[in-house]
């Protein structure tokens, strides 16, 4: 027994690799359809987007990378196909050279579904490297910083942009993002304008953005792939991100019992070594 | 003139950069005495610089993607402290960047230590190389690992998706791992996989320990005060809501 | 002057920024807003910096015929097709799309996807119950994880409202005081390198 625990405890990486490998396949391969409860931050995100009324303003600011795609993505299209659906025009920037081409990707795919026209029911801004700075000039200049999309097109011709010097002007702002985006947003946009204000973020960095949607500056979050799949689900249009969660359930399932089974064959073995020493 | 809702925070700044200049000034003339502790996080890095000039092999540095905050700054101080000894002890560096921004600062640093050491021909351009972010950059640390074979691993500043995948890195070629970051959530990682982690503000004490100037002891010390306020004006604050009175609040919202 | 003028330019751009956002002065806004521009261009100089450094580093590899040097020559050779492509036929063009999608995107996700074999690997290995912290610590872990998954819904249909308890009230109090712990990290040094008293942007480590 405590070869066999031994062996448990020093269990070599490669064979944890193949176990976690196979435990996401599977599902993908063969959907379990999991049940999915919607969590009360995702439902007030959706709801913030459903009560918008039709015509009204969104800017959806993004640093969506490929690296951050699996989980951000998702919540992307999840977002975009809600706000045309129901009809509310969102103005897209970006603060990472990774981004315009899946906010194009976006844009592109669903165009024909959906039937918005470009320039009137949605635009791409262009991208701007600065990260903070950028945020922070949207937030005081947002006028100054952006006069052509990403075409190099004129914001002054699109019917989109009309009225628009401010960014108080939009009636909401969705941020998605991994890592510092969320901050940046609250500092520069949410706290100065107080507009509502919905954040998309990796699971990872929910524990961080919590804090601000229990303090209502953010009226909701968007959390990993877990979030885009609810968002999915209250939409009504299961997309990746429901797609994905089977084998995330299981994928984590997979983790917990390996932790646990860590921790039984380290209580064992002390435990072992402890009657020995008796 | 003054701007709705921010006075406080204006009398905040203020009042906390006198503090700060008070303290290094009493810390200056020897009035004061901060002890800062010292952790073994400091020793270890003397043992990974003498391991790797045991074994012939470099050292590797690097921040991380996240963008150039304070922990970064703090970070260049411990890669101060790191390259002064790698030079000393003619150990090759490999710092590797994320940001373009950091470059310069970081090529200077390198250089600042070699040439104080009288060592500038030993001093590499390479020793400082630009990874760009996203996913080159963790790949191109997984190849200097490989490749290099560092024999000590520092793994510090702000760390996103990679806080897991350099260390683990690391740690199959061998190298001796020192992390840190202030990016609370990473923090697990970094300690699931480092032999040596600074957590959080470590990384800013650190920072003001290995330097050891009173105006960085000082900065340190002012924190703790206005942590001290901060706490104050939380129970003081809860205190008075719980009786009705929106006191607290309104003072923050001047 | 080499350290003195760097110095001045941190204190005036530094107060000017700072300032700016306590006082409502036209001038000084609009001095600000164009500072604040100059940063964003600053930054796609940073870049092309940082591109001047990788070419310096891999023709050197080239030249001495380095360990992998060949890799040395694809990363060039990749960079400036990739250069020319967006420059000439711009970052929307089928060309750059394609290798956007089909290369950078594919490959990206796959480095992210190692997290999914390296953590459970650290994981399994480094998350010991060692004392009480840590078992609180684990036991923490396991509900939020189990009311973030499908799996744990239909197990207990509970586990999401322990999630959402343990993400707003214990998560956000701890994380709140941590936020405010940065932010006052952050401030004294953003003050201590307005100030000038701070010099380790000019290379010094002091």
């Amino acid at each position: 027994m405590t070869q066999f625990l031994r062996k448990l405890d020093d269990i070599d990486d490669r064979i944890i690799h193949v176990i976690i490998g196979l435990s996401v396949l599977l599902p993908l391969i063969r959907p379990i359809q999991l049940p999915l409860s919607p969590s009360d931050m995702s439902m007030d995100a959706f709801e913030a987007i459903n009560s918008m009324p039709p015509g009204s303003r969104m800017f959806l600011i993004t640093e969506v990378e490929p690296t951050t795609a699996a989980e951000l993505f998702p919540q992307l299209v999840a977002v975009h196909r809600h706000a045309m659906s129901k009809g509310v025009r969102v103005i897209y920037a970006c603060t990472s050279p990774g981004s315009p081409p899946f906010l194009t990707g976006v844009v592109n795919d669903w165009q024909e579904k959906y039937s918005y026209e470009y320039g009137k029911d949605v635009v791409i801004l262009p991208f701007r490297a600065g990260g903070e700075s950028v945020v922070v000039q949207i937030g005081q200049n947002f006028g100054g910083l952006y006069d052509q999309d990403y075409r190099g097109d004129s914001l002054a011709g699109m019917e989109i942009m009309q009225g628009i010097s401010d960014i108080e002007d939009v009636d909401l702002v969705v941020s998605i993002g991994g890592a510092e985006l969320y901050r940046w947003v609250v500092r520069h946009i949410q706290a100065p304008t107080g507009l509502p204000t919905i954040v998309g973020c990796t699971a990872v960095m929910t524990t961080f953005v919590v804090p601000f949607y229990s303090s209502g500056q953010f009226v909701g979050i968007i959390s990993g792939l877990g979030g885009a799949a609810d968002y999915e689900y209250l939409a009504g249009v299961p997309g990746a991100g429901t797609s994905g969660m089977d084998a995330q359930s299981l994928g984590h399932m997979v983790l917990l019992i390996l932790v646990a089974l860590g921790n039984i064959s380290a209580f064992l073995l002390k435990r072992d070594s402890n009657n020995k020493g008796n | 003139m003054l701007i709705e809702g921010r006075v406080f925070t204006l009398v905040l700044v203020i009042v906390f950069t006198a503090a700060i200049l008070y303290l290094a000034r009493e810390l200056d003339s020897g009035k004061r005495e901060v002890a800062l502790a010292r952790t073994l996080v400091f020793d270890a890095m003397d043992e990974a610089v003498g391991r790797a000039a045991e074994m012939g092999r470099p050292v590797h540095y690097t921040f991380g993607t996240g963008e150039m905050d304070a922990s970064v700054f703090a970070s260049f101080k411990i890669l101060g402290y790191v390259v002064s000894k790698c030079a000393k002890m003619d150990v090759g560096m490999i710092v590797t960047l994320a940001w373009a921004e950091e470059f310069p600062m970081a090529e200077e640093i390198v250089k600042n230590a070699w040439r104080n050491e009288g060592k500038t021909d030993k001093c590499r351009p390479d020793f400082v190389r630009y990874l760009s972010r996203s996913f080159s950059y963790t790949t191109g640390i997984f190849a200097v690992m490989v490749r290099e074979r560092p024999a000590a691993n520092f793994a510090v500043g702000p760390f996103y998706n990679e806080s897991l995948l350099i260390p683990t890195a690391g740690r199959r070629v061998g190298a001796m791992q020192i992390g840190g970051t202030a990016v609370t959530i990473q923090v697990p990682f970094l300690v699931a996989t480092c032999d040596y982690t600074l957590v959080g503000e470590d990384m800013m004490v650190a920072g003001a320990y290995l330097s050891g100037t009173p105006l960085e002891i000082a900065s340190v010390a002012a924190q703790d005060v206005a942590k001290c306020g901060a706490i104050i004006l939380c129970i003081l604050g809860c205190l008075l809501n719980l009786f009705g009175s929106q006191a607290i609040s309104n003072l923050l919202s001047l | 002057m080499k350290t003195e003028l760097p110095v001045l330019v941190a204190f005036i751009v530094g107060t000017i920024i700072v300032v700016s956002y306590f006082l409502n002065i036209p001038t000084l806004q609009v001095t600000a807003e164009a500072l604040i521009n100059w940063a964003v261009i600053l930054s796609g100089f940073a870049l092309g910096l940082g591109v001047i450094n990788l070419l310096q580093v891999h023709s050197k590899n080239i030249a001495m015929k380095s360990s992998k040097w060949g890799l040395s020559v694809w990363l060039i050779l990749v960079m400036v097709v990739t250069f020319v492509i967006g420059i000439t036929q711009g970052t929307q063009s089928p060309v750059y799309s394609f290798m956007f999608n089909n290369v950078y995107t594919a490959l990206g996700a796959t480095v992210f996807a190692l997290h999914a074999f390296f953590l459970p690997a650290a994981a399994f290995k480094a998350f010991r119950i060692t004392s009480l912290e840590s078992g609180i610590f684990l036991l923490a872990g396991v509900l939020v994880m189990l009311g973030q998954i499908g799996i744990g819904t239909a197990i207990w249909d509970q586990f999401p409202a322990i999630k959402s308890w343990i993400m707003n009230v214990p998560n956000s109090s701890a994380m709140r005081g941590i936020t405010i712990t940065a932010a006052l990290g952050l401030a004294s040094t953003g003050l201590r390198i307005i100030l000038g008293l701070d010099r380790t942007y000019l290379g010094s480590a002091e």
